[in-house]
């Protein structure tokens, strides 16, 4: 069971609302990694 | 930066060039996430026109029984892609790059999994782990004949027999390590073994931190995908031994 599947049987339930819901929460999710990660990894300095 | 009078006049021919990505961007990713963003805050069926109904949806989303099994796993997946699975991709591509009898060969062959579409793999995945006729269950039964496990039905294994479908198929991220390896200037490697550096020093020191980009940038495309995964669950589970994983 992941997010996926949720999105997947709100849009299969015709509940459009709830799968944009879940569609967000999965947009934030990347949005966040991709912060950490970068924040993380020092990818906004230079190499040398 | 300063632009020269010849410069300037090309600017205008450059947003000009820019004109078709930028529409093809607005059309298809601008203007769905917005429309998503806003229609998660309406009831809409699809046939009828959507009523704003505040933030009921996400209620119901962030409290639903599922939610927290699914969360969970998003986050274990997380954590073994971010560190086993873009790790494996990492020292595949640094054993490579040490150009071993064959390295081209290995590295095609490698590639393979890649080609093979992501539904069609877990149809494989799906065969291979059958208890009664998949190759998994027959060869545990050559030492234990009484081994009854179906992989993707049960919990906790349909989360292992998951996790399996995509742990070692890590080319991307082989292939994106490896072109930043090849990039790195020989000199760097010469005043390092000047210098009296081992092998493992020069990884440690010189190719590790040259590489953190691609690194980093394997992480971010492995945890997204993990994110994003669904084929592999739906075809292989349809969704899971009950809500179990």
């Amino acid at each position: 069971m992941n997010i996926p599947i949720i999105l997947m049987k709100a849009i299969t339930d015709l509940n459009y609302g709830l799968a944009n819901a879940a569609a967000v929460f999965m947009f934030v999710m990347g949005i966040v990694t991709l912060l950490v990660i970068n924040r993380l990894f020092k990818m906004n300095d230079p190499v040398y | 930066m300063t632009l020269n009078k010849l410069e300037r006049k090309y600017v205008p021919f450059a947003y000009m060039f820019l004109i078709p990505t930028v529409a093809v961007f607005l059309l298809f990713y601008l203007v769905p996430i917005v429309t998503v963003f806003f229609t998660s805050f309406t009831r809409w069926d699809g046939f009828n026109a959507p009523t704003f109904n505040g933030i009921t949806n996400y209620l119901r989303f962030f409290t639903q029984s599922s939610f927290l099994i699914s969360l969970r796993n998003l986050l274990l997946w997380s954590l073994i892609a971010a560190t086993l699975h873009v790790g494996f991709g990492v020292l595949v591509a640094f054993i490579l790059y040490q150009r071993p009898k064959g390295w081209k060969a290995i590295r095609a062959v490698y590639m393979i999994p890649n080609i093979i579409s992501s539904a069609a793999m877990a149809m494989i995945f799906r065969f291979m782990f059958n208890n009664d006729f998949g190759v998994l269950n027959g060869v545990i039964r050559l030492v234990n004949p009484s081994f009854q496990v179906n992989w993707f039905f049960e919990s906790p294994w349909a989360f292992i027999a998951i996790t399996l479908t995509w742990l070692f198929y890590g080319a991307i991220i082989t292939l994106i390590v490896l072109g930043d390896l090849m990039n790195i200037p020989s000199y760097l490697h010469d005043a390092a073994k000047i210098d009296g550096a081992t092998g493992l020093q020069a990884i440690m020191h010189i190719e590790l931190p040259l590489c953190r980009y691609a690194i980093g940038t394997s992480i971010i495309l492995s945890i997204t995908s993990r994110i994003a995964m669904y084929e592999a669950i739906a075809l292989t589970t349809r969704g899971g031994p009950g809500m179990t994983p």
